[in-house]
């Protein structure tokens, strides 16, 4: 049996969002490549709108809608006040010089041209430097990001892109994933802008490992995945 | 809908252009159905409360995310709504160990009131359908399928769930997703 055909059997959980971290990459990756499963895709996503508009209607509490005219008017005035402000200037420590680079080529530089030069710090695409890829999925959607892991220092650095910013209750929390195995590389939030950043914890064996995933998890972390994922990427 | 009154399409083509008006118009329009898909999830009012409120504002920011050709508005909105909603189930610190069965859920009549008897009409036909569709499926492909869908579990939980091995959820899953496309692809010829 072809790849892409164990990848058309996930479409149905990939509209249900009930596959693993691994699965969904894998569908995601054969649906970047695949009109006709696209097209199968919003069909059974048709399917699942058709299920949840089938679900009784209720009255939602009073005052609800000046709420969500209220969160609206907000983010219009955050929108004027980030437009009248210039971008944080990010990775300005000479120890997040790997992420800065990443950074770079996120913000479509293209050809890195500069990065800053700290203790340790060397360009990806060096020996010993794995670039990883992270695609955001759920309420990660549209978020975008890097790591690059370091094999001779044990140590990566991530510079994530996009993802919604968190209440204080709560944080990202990034997993190096082999098997059922789930290794936690660190916790991170992100600003108002959607970019975060985290130094990883990576261990020795890290090569073992396939793929890593992003999680929604109480702040400071959780010993194992908890809560709903948002972004990942293969190795 | 009164004749002069604009379509879903156009609310959401104003919502791209920036009008809040037109969040407030989708939300007295939809907001009901909004709410009751967060709630039937969760089970919460004030969970329901905060995911409706994250389904309008996402409407406001992502609105030039919507495509006519592959969904209703009615339908991306139902959609996005129950994917918000199970996030957020996900997120809680507990999960309720009891889901309602889809084919249960559905057995309950939707609300009849709206401003277009003809709109009416034809949203509980559709309902319908699909209600029957579900009714139509096997035991334990409905079964399955409402651990996913309406407890945002994934293959492996279900599987533990349901003590069943994980290749058989996942066939059942993926069965009963198919059979209700199947039967929709025939309302729609």
């Amino acid at each position: 049996m072809s790849d892409d055909m164990h990848a058309t059997d996930l479409l149905p959980g990939f509209a249900l969002g009930s596959l693993e971290p691994d699965e969904e990459l894998q569908a995601r990756d054969h649906l970047a490549r695949c009109a006709s499963c696209r097209d199968e895709l919003a069909a059974l996503e048709e399917v699942m709108g058709r299920m949840a508009l089938a679900l009784p209607r209720a009255d939602p509490p009073p005052g609800l809608e000046q709420k969500i005219m209220d969160r609206i008017q907000g983010t219009r005035r955050a929108a004027a006040t980030r437009e009248a402000r210039p971008r944080p200037a990010f990775f300005r420590h000479p120890a997040f010089g790997a992420a800065a680079a990443v950074l770079i080529l996120l913000l479509g530089a293209g050809n890195l041209v500069q990065w800053f030069q700290g203790a340790g710090a060397r360009e990806p695409g060096a020996p010993g430097l794995t670039t990883v890829v992270l695609v955001g999925v759920n309420t990660g959607q549209g978020a975008y990001g890097t790591v690059v892991l370091d094999a001779q220092d044990n140590g990566g650095v991530l510079a994530m892109r996009g993802l919604p910013r968190l209440d204080a209750d709560h944080q990202y929390q990034l997993w190096l994933v082999r098997d059922r195995e789930r290794r936690s590389g660190g916790v991170f939030s992100v600003d108002e802008d959607g970019y975060g950043n985290l130094l990883l914890q990576v261990p020795k064996d890290f090569k073992g490992f396939t793929s890593i995933g992003i999680s929604v998890e109480p702040a400071g972390g959780s010993p194992a995945p908890t809560g709903a994922r948002v972004a990942g990427g293969k190795i | 809908m009164l004749p002069f009154d604009p379509s879903d399409e156009e609310l959401l083509q104003r919502i791209v252009q920036k009008d809040p008006e037109a969040v407030r118009a989708l939300y007295r329009r939809h907001g009901r159905l909004v709410y009751g898909v967060a709630f039937a999830v969760l089970g919460s009012e004030q969970e329901a409360e905060e995911v409706t409120q994250d389904v309008f504002l996402r409407a406001w920011e992502k609105a030039d995310s919507y495509r006519a050709e592959k969904a209703r508005v009615v339908t991306w909105l139902a959609r996005i709504t129950r994917n918000r909603a199970i996030d957020v189930l996900r997120q809680g610190k507990a999960r309720s160990e009891k889901i309602q069965d889809t084919g249960d859920v559905f057995e309950q009549l939707p609300d009849t009131a709206a401003v277009d008897p003809g709109d009416t009409a034809a949203l509980e036909w559709r309902n319908r359908t699909i209600r029957a569709a579900v009714a139509q499926l096997p035991d334990e492909q409905r079964r399955a399928l409402s651990l996913a869908f309406l407890g945002g579990f994934t293959h492996r939980e279900v599987a533990e769930k349901l003590g069943e091995p994980l290749g058989t959820v996942k066939t059942r899953i993926r069965e009963a997703m198919h059979k209700l496309r199947e039967m929709l692809k025939g309302e729609n010829q």
